[in-house]
């Protein structure tokens, strides 16, 4: 992007840094490549939602104690609200196709450009 | 002769320690400009949101010339990043070039899933979304045919609904950095292996997959990749323009969106571990995606430095295409460099837009 000049004295400093992270970059993908990193990678996510599964269950007990709707309670409506969508978008789609929107046809520009004509055609015709 | 070497060498020398100096300085100055100011605007070409459902959001550009082509352009975003990528800034945007190159823009986005949009699978993306937009596309233009245009898993779900919907209006695919070959996408392919990586214990725990998740797993492929961007950072701070344009791009990078779960769970399963787009033994919705049933022209353009997709994993998609009128193209770039920024308004852009004209009458 910004252009650097010849004789640039940080040059040098560049090219350094860039072959030292290169060099890093190709020791962490060793590292990451090897089974033992998959593992403890799996192991650790599958850690993680069992945490955060663990941790949702305790806050839905303290809301309902607390007589409040939880999150899944939330996610059931979206989830009623969303197949009321998918419902619409059918019927929708059906109504499209038995009575075409009025206003379908593009109000915008003419539909008639053509592509210019190629540098080698140009200079054929030239 | 050798005094004038010389003092033509002593005056370069002092005009680079000039430079180096009047840019100490102007990073100084317009470090602090950095900090104090806020995130830069991204997505400012005019347009119109024409149809919203859940996670999909469908733009409509407005069109910046006179006359256009008559094949409108849908492009798919892939699901993990927004479409601003497409508009990252007025002299760097795809958008904006195809619109004045004379095309009917419309762009696929997504908005991060609810937590009721887990049951979203690949049949929900590849599928019923593309179908519907489709559908929007069609109506709003009145026109027939679509040239479907995507960029990575946009590119793979473009794939899908064209391998798969043989009888659908879609006058060209368009494809950047798609990947196929799911092995081949080696550091995913290797931690999301099935004995280590229980996507369903993880799904049907969390739902949605994390956007840190995912972000963890990309930064991963370049380590070092964060420390390189705030070294080009420093190094090109002195340049407004340079520092305005990292800052989109970075905001960008940071900008993942969650996963729907069981798209998710679909995406490692099928796609993963079967390998399944590249077997053609795909079954999405009860059609099988098999690449050889996609006839209409096609052109796929990687990246030649791509550390995300490798070419190993994109070069089929022209390989297996039973098209005629098939096209690949290898240009220099990464992953994202390739659709923005400077080097792809040289490069890329002009290429499609050379490709696509001449199909899109």
């Amino acid at each position: 992007m910004a252009e650097n000049s010849p004789n640039d004295p940080m040059d040098s400093l560049r090219k350094a840094m860039s072959d030292l992270e290169s060099r890093f970059d190709e020791m962490s993908k060793a590292i990451f490549g090897t089974d033992a990193f998959a593992r403890t990678t799996g192991a650790a996510t599958e850690l993680g939602a069992k945490v955060q599964k663990g941790m949702a269950d305790q806050m839905s007990k303290n809301l309902e104690f607390f007589n409040m709707p939880s999150r899944t309670d939330i996610t059931a409506i979206g989830e009623r609200l969303m197949a009321m969508d998918e419902r619409l978008v059918r019927i929708e789609a059906s109504l499209a196709r038995l009575a075409p929107r009025e206003d379908s046809a593009s109000s915008g520009p003419p539909r008639t450009r053509k592509p210019r004509a190629k540098k080698s055609a140009k200079k054929k015709a030239d | 002769m050798a005094s004038a070497t010389q003092q033509s060498g002593g005056g370069a020398s002092g005009t680079a320690i000039r430079t180096l100096v009047e840019r100490t300085i102007q990073r100084n100055i317009k470090g602090v400009e950095y900090f104090a100011s806020a995130a830069p605007p991204v997505g400012l070409t005019p347009k119109e949101t024409i149809y919203r459902r859940g996670t999909l959001s469908l733009y409509h550009y407005k069109p910046l010339v006179d006359e256009i082509y008559r094949v409108p352009i849908l492009m798919v975003m892939a699901t993990t990043n927004r479409g601003y990528v497409f508009d990252i800034a007025e002299d760097h945007s795809f958008v904006r070039f195809l619109l004045n190159a004379g095309y009917d823009v419309f762009v696929m986005d997504w908005n991060a899933p609810r937590p009721e949009e887990k049951v979203l699978d690949l049949d929900s993306y590849a599928n019923a979304f593309i179908d519907e937009c489709l559908r929007e596309v069609r109506q709003t233009t009145g026109e027939e045919e679509v040239s479907l245009v995507g960029y990575c898993m946009g590119g793979v779900l473009s794939t899908i609904y064209t391998a798969s919907h043989p009888e659908a209006p879609i006058k060209n695919l368009v494809c950047f950095t798609t990947p196929i070959d799911f092995s081949q996408m080696a550091l995913f392919s290797h931690m999301s292996q099935e004995q280590y990586f229980d996507v369903d214990r993880l799904v049907d725990s969390v739902g949605n997959a994390s956007p840190d998740l995912l972000l963890a797993s990309f930064d991963m492929l370049r380590p070092s990749g964060r420390i390189a961007a705030q070294r080009t950072l420093w190094d090109n701070m002195w340049n407004s323009d340079a520092v305005e344009f990292q800052r989109k791009m970075e905001r960008w990078s940071n900008d993942m969106l969650p996963l729907a779960g069981e798209y998710f769970r679909d995406t490692v399963k099928k796609l993963m571990w079967k390998n399944q787009l590249f077997d053609g033994t795909l079954e999405v919705g009860g059609r099988i995606a098999d690449i050889g049933n996609i006839t209409v022209p096609l052109f796929h353009a990687v990246a030649l430095h791509d550390h995300i997709v490798p070419y190993e994993a994109s070069k089929h998609l022209v390989a297996l295409a039973g098209s005629e009128d098939k096209t690949e193209i290898v240009l220099k770039g990464g992953h994202i460099s390739l659709i923005a920024g400077p080097n792809a308004a040289r490069r890329l852009w002009p290429t499609l837009d050379e490709w696509l004209g001449e199909r899109s009458v």
